[in-house]
């Protein structure tokens, strides 16, 4: 079993790149989604016709990118609150 | 299957992004997984699915919702690895036909380790039945994991068995008449 640190070493250090690339490009989205909604906002300053259909437009589309970011935290959070309260389970069986 | 309350514990530390427990959960997988993926496709790629496999048991951990069911669901990865793998080098000896299998029935005496040796080598075997061989001899699974991890039903499992030793019992018998 020579092989056996490189295996994982590789694995690890591949999961590392990948998971680095992956808040690179969830942090490019966020800004993206930011400046989306900065312009968004901005358009819907100036007096025209189309006003209140592009600032309701605006108001719709945060909500909705708040409240998916909501679910999705939620998520996680119930998701780590079940591995602590695992954790502490099998701890107490030791 | 049973895992130790310690990889249960790496696997729930690890889903909180503990990295030292992700390191020690598949350093202690490993071994296994090796000598599975190895017995399966043979030694010369063992390594590099082996590597595959425990990347895919890395990303995919956080999705895992029963931490005591890690090493069933670690060997299902690696199955499914191991398979691709073969397909892809197109080294499937024979197609197994899972109709016909059901219908050889199973072993009723246990295998000895010499014969399964034998037939964990035996080129004859299909890959179908030495995944079985390697899990239930070798990992000491019983059947009804094995079924588990190879997502298939226990019967198909029993016959794969039957049809692994039928086809070695056919090749020692070769082997006496030369």
């Amino acid at each position: 079993m020579a092989n056996e640190p490189e295996s994982v070493h590789f694995a690890l250090k591949k999961v590392d790149l990948s998971k680095q690339l992956i808040i690179f490009i969830i942090v490019a989205v966020l800004v993206a989604i930011l400046f989306a909604f900065g312009s968004l906002m901005a358009a819907a300053r100036i007096e025209d016709a189309g006003r209140s259909k592009l600032l309701f437009m605006s108001v719709a589309a945060q909500m909705a990118f708040v409240g998916v970011c909501a679910a999705l935290l939620a998520f996680h959070i119930s998701r780590m609150t079940k591995a602590v309260l695992k954790a502490i389970e099998l701890a107490s069986k030791k | 299957m049973a895992i130790s309350i310690q990889e249960a514990q790496w696997v729930l530390r690890a889903q909180c992004d503990d990295r030292e427990a992700l390191e020690l959960l598949l350093r202690s997988v490993q071994p296994s997984l090796r000598r599975y993926i190895a017995g399966l496709i043979g030694a010369d790629d063992a390594d590099d699915v082996l590597q595959d496999v425990l990347v895919l048991v890395s990303r995919k951990l956080y999705w895992l919702e029963v931490p005591e069911l890690f090493r069933a669901w670690a060997f299902r990865i690696a199955s499914r690895a191991a398979f691709r793998h073969l397909k892809t080098r197109k080294r499937w000896s024979a197609p197994l036909d899972d109709a016909v299998l059901d219908e050889v029935a199973a072993p009723d005496a246990p295998v000895s380790d010499e014969v399964l040796r034998e037939l964990l080598n035996s080129p004859a075997l299909s890959p179908a039945s030495r995944a079985v061989f390697v899990l239930h001899f070798q990992e000491d699974m019983p059947l009804a994991h094995v079924a588990e991890v190879l997502e298939i039903p226990i019967g198909t499992v029993k016959s794969r068995l039957a049809f692994g030793l039928k086809a070695l019992r056919r090749q020692l018998a070769d082997k006496r008449s030369l």
